[in-house]
């Protein structure tokens, strides 16, 4: 495949004080161009620090990242910059990401006055333009960050990845600060930009009904692991592994349907101290604590298998009946 | 106070020496009730000719100078002399106590000086002090009193001091002061109730000595004037025949040692009753908060649960709140005549998008509100008291115990150097006195009740060491600790995955069952409301545009509460289709007209609706709300998802 991002075997590691912690423990994924990967996981499951890592922003200790079929795992500073036009990334929180000193029209086209040679009319006319494109008015371009809410500011932060027209844009939790209202508009946003730009976007969320509305493909992370990734339809039709079908019976909705797994009681395991063998078993539904003749699933490590349909890290897959 | 009172009677009575205690202090009740009435008369009725009688059917003790009736006159004093020596008692303790236990708790350079203060003042005889002070404002019932009182006062101060210097090292001085306890609730909460015990024996024993200092100075003929007459004032008149007709003086004299030893008893019977052990074994049955009838200004949960079902009471009433920020030309009003009951009980959802005054219209009702927040209502009411006219006292007493805050960051509403335990159990020490023990138990009970694992370890732990979620349950368990009949929760979940969230949201409606604790829940996600609230309240710039049932969320009347469901985006919306938004954005400009605020982005807007603003008006459902001038029932036509 000659995708637009390939990433093989990536591990991101946290040195630290007890033991290394390996936040990101060998994950594959493929991205095409112009195309949405989703990525949904439990807080801590690793998916801003898969973000990060193929940002170059986290310690990444093994595997490649590669865009366009060129190795950008290590880039060095300088080859990083160049990359910023065609990597972008939006960050989760929209108060944390603005500098709160520089007007917000100043901000967005920060980025373009780094790398492109504009007048300031010009930079004037580009951010109020991105300005208008998320949905705010030019006027605001003199605005400060805390004139904004966080819904603006996030529209800000959307504008300002969008000025250098990348051909990624990893968007870590983009929405999860907005009001649904806001949030179905930005979302409509980045269709409306997907389709005109041909942006392909890494959307990174915990919230599985906006993943799956935006996404083509969904790849579900769980501690530190890409446990299942499928056409987006198809994952949430017939998940195959448990866990994807535990997620997809806690999201909220009006009409709650009763059918769904439920996780066992039991926090979410330490990422420092992952469970030996399926790293779910501990809470799986239909693992070892559960059936007594899947004590395997509790020593072996299922690996990711490939099939026509996607790629699934269960011994026991569910089957499409949804029990396995 | 009320609550720690409560078993008094039980415990008084589990003395000892309580008897004793009672009858005297019966006998002394009736005897200072009718005594004047009943022996008055006989009590005054000057005979000199029967001067130094001994005892006699007409005078059971016999006479004192003048003839009178020595026993009916010591009987009519009864009254007064209590009186005199209760009153100086008071005017001890108001002194002595307060300006003890501020010696004690002021640092070590006023203390050291105050100290010394108190043990030149003890120095001093008391009754010089009152003779002094009786020189100045002339004999007489008032410079007595006040002189014996503040004669005596350094006793209690002293007393005072050393024992609030005992336990201002304490830790749970400590803690009290690291979380802000208002310096008069260190005073009640802490020193006075920890050092009662003692205070009241030596209030008792002070009583004693002002019975005595009284009668002395009356007796001296500096006290209780003529014509009126108590225990000292009557010892006078016996006196000068004490060899030959002794009953003149040892009458008077027995009722003041009798007087005396009750004083005594009394304290010491009170001081017992406050002994925590004691007084929890007395008054078990009082001591739970919940169905004590005599808590009138406080429903309990359990009241709350049965009047939900019947005609449910609110526990919260809002008329008419105003929100302003900022001052001036920049002046934001943030809530704009909020009208709000939260009935004992409900799941009540507030929606809106950000900036409708979600929020803030709760940490108005919570008292919660930043300073630069301006807030004007007709009614602010919490659990019948009236936040918005009540002092800050009366506020933060109706709200300490029975309303608890979830926010959305569980991060920033822990303290990170704090241990969880120490966090959870906080309140409760400060505001229900609890013991470290028992409220450590309340905590892992509370902690369990959350979901969370090893509740113990989880105590001693600090927040860093807790996941996202399980610092929300954290919270939560926090919220939970003193019972709360309102939690508000808000955009509790935000913050969390789905499958944490799920946890929460699951918690949230099992203390809501169990305890029939009410849920304010704030969340601008329809779907997440939606699934738990009974009744849904829509917010648009600060005002209420509509409240509905759950049920009647499918096809609500507001064109705002149809966009926003519209914008829902749940696991049923379509991927193929965009999704339906709110054209425009919400603004400050927007509410500048005299319409309908949400005109301008409504896509049902009439030329009324620019004009005038629509009401809040009953709709055809039960409790249905809509204010909009083309309200309708009709079901949406065309919702995306
Ligand atoms: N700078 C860091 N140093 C050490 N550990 C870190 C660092 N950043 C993240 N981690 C750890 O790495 C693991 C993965 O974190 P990450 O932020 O990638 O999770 P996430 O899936 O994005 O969670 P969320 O949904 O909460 O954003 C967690 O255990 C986290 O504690
Ligand atoms: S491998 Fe076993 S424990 Fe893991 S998800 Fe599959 S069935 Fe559950
Ligand atoms: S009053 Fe008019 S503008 Fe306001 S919501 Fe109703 S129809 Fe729309
Ligand atoms: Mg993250």
């Amino acid at each position: 495949m000659s995708g637009l991002l390939t990433v093989d075997g990536l591990r991101v590691t946290y040195p630290g004080g007890e033991r290394p912690l390996h936040a990101v423990d060998g994950v594959s994924l493929h991205i095409e161009a112009g195309t949405t990967l989703g990525l949904v996981g439990e807080s801590g499951s690793g998916k801003s620090t898969l973000g990060r890592g193929i940002l170059g922003l986290a310690p990444v200790t093994a595997g490649t990242v590669r865009l366009n079929g060129k190795d950008i795992t290590h880039a060095t500073a300088k080859a990083r910059r160049d990359l910023c036009s065609q990597i972008q990334m939006v960050f989760q929180d929209p108060y944390a990401s603005l500098n709160p000193r520089m007007p917000v029209g100043k901000a967005i086209v920060e980025p373009m006055a780094e790398h492109l040679s504009l007048s300031n009319r010009e930079l004037r006319l580009e951010s109020g333009r991105l300005l208008e494109l998320v949905g705010l008015s030019a006027s605001d371009a003199n605005r400060y960050p805390f004139q904004f809410s966080g819904g603006q500011r996030q529209r800000i932060a959307i504008a300002r990845a969008l000025a250098l027209k990348p051909s990624l844009i990893i968007a870590d939790e983009i929405t999860s600060a907005l009001d649904v209202s806001v949030q179905a508009a930005i979302l409509n946003l980045l269709r409306e930009l997907q389709r005109e730009t041909g942006v392909a976007f890494l959307f990174i969320s915990h919230n599985l009904a906006v993943v799956r509305y935006l996404s083509d493909r969904i790849a579900v992370m769980n501690l530190g692991k890409i446990v299942e990734e499928a056409d987006a339809g198809r994952l949430f039709s017939e998940p195959r592994h448990p866990y994807t079908s535990v997620l997809i019976g806690a999201v909220p909705r009006v009409h709650q349907r009763e059918d769904a797994l439920r996780p066992l009681q039991g926090d979410v395991p330490d990422p420092l101290h992952p469970p030996a063998g399926c790293r779910f078993h501990t809470r799986c539904p239909v693992g070892p604590a559960v059936r007594s003749d899947r004590g395997s699933c509790a020593v072996d490590q299922p690996l990711g298998e490939s099939g026509p349909d996607g790629t699934v890290a269960c011994h026991f897959p569910l089957t499409s009946s949804g029990r396995s | 106070m009320r609550r720690r009172l409560r078993g008094l009677p039980a415990a008084v009575l589990s003395s000892p020496t309580a008897p004793l205690a009672l009858l005297l202090v019966a006998a002394f009740v009736v005897i200072g009730v009718i005594g004047p009435g009943v022996w008055g008369d006989a009590a005054v009725k000057v005979r000199p000719d029967l001067a130094y009688q001994g005892p006699s059917a007409r005078a059971l003790l016999g006479t004192d100078s003048l003839g009178r009736d020595v026993l009916a006159r010591t009987l009519a004093a009864t009254r007064l002399s209590l009186l005199l020596a209760i009153a100086a008692t008071c005017v001890a303790t108001v002194i002595g106590v307060p300006a003890g236990v501020l010696a004690g708790l002021a640092g070590p350079r006023v203390r050291r000086w105050t100290a010394r203060g108190v043990g030149l003042a003890l120095a001093v005889p008391g009754i010089l002090v009152a003779l002094f002070l009786i020189a100045v404002t002339g004999p007489g019932n008032l410079g007595m009193v006040l002189g014996v009182g503040i004669g005596i006062s350094p006793l209690f101060a002293r007393a005072a001091q050393t024992l609030a210097t005992s336990i201002a090292e304490l830790d749970y001085m400590a803690a009290a002061k690291v979380i802000g306890v208002s310096r008069r609730r260190l005073l009640t909460r802490y020193v006075l109730l920890n050092t009662a015990e003692p205070l009241i024996l030596q209030i008792g024993v002070g009583a004693n000595l002002s019975l005595v200092a009284v009668a002395a100075l009356s007796y001296l003929g500096v006290g209780v004037q003529a014509p009126d007459y108590d225990w000292g004032a009557v010892l006078h008149s016996g006196l000068e025949a004490l060899y030959t007709s002794p009953l003149a003086a040892i009458t008077p004299g027995a009722a003041i040692t009798l007087a005396g030893v009750m004083f005594s008893l009394l304290g010491e019977a009170i001081a017992r009753s406050l002994n925590p052990a004691l007084r929890i074994a007395a008054g078990r049955k009082e001591r739970t908060p919940r169905g004590t009838p005599a808590n009138d200004d406080a429903p309990t949960a359990e009241k709350s649960v049965e009047a939900a079902m019947d005609n449910a009471p609110a526990v919260a009433r809002i008329r008419g709140l105003q929100v302003e920020f900022g001052h001036g030309r920049s002046t934001v009003a943030a809530v704009r005549g909020v009208d709000l009951d939260i009935r004992a009980g409900e799941v009540l959802g507030v929606v809106g998008e950000s900036g409708s005054g979600k929020s803030v219209t709760a940490l108005a009702l919570a008292g919660l509100l930043p300073p630069s927040a301006r807030m004007r209502a007709a009614t602010l009411e919490f659990q019948g008291v009236d936040l918005a006219t009540a002092g800050r006292r009366a506020r933060r007493a109706a709200l300490a115990n029975r309303l608890s805050v979830v926010f959305q960051d569980p991060m920033s509403s822990l303290n990170p150097l704090i241990r969880i335990g120490r966090q959870l159990t906080e309140r409760v020490r400060v505001h229900d006195g609890l013991d470290r023990a028992s409220a450590l138990g309340r905590a892992e009970e509370r902690l369990t009740t959350v979901g969370l694992s090893a509740p113990k370890r989880r105590l001693r732990q600090y927040p860093h060491e807790l996941s996202g979620g399980m610092r929300q349950r954290a919270m939560i368990a926090m919220a939970l600790m003193s019972d709360p009949a309102l939690i508000i929760a808000d955009e509790p979940t935000t913050a969390l995955d789905v499958t944490i969230q799920r946890q929460i949201l699951d918690v949230l409606l099992e203390v809501n069952d169990r305890s029939g604790t009410a849920v304010l829940f704030i969340s601008h996600d329809l779907a997440v409301v939606g699934e738990i609230c009974d009744r849904i309240v829509v917010m648009y710039l600060g005002r209420i545009v509509e409240v509905l049932d759950r049920a009647m969320l499918d096809s609500p009347s507001h064109p705002y509460t149809r966009a926003l469901l519209g914008a829902v985006i749940d696991l049923d919306t379509d991927p193929a289709s965009p999704l339906t938004t709110i054209s425009g954005q919400a603004g400050p400009s927007d509410s500048a007209s005299a319409g309908c605020p949400f005109a301008p982005r409504c896509p049902e807007a009439m030329e009324r609706c620019r004009t005038e603003m629509p009401g809040l008006e009953p709709e055809a459902g039960v409790g249905h709300m809509v204010a909009c001038w083309a309200r309708t029932t009709a079901p949406i036509a065309e919702r995306v998802g």
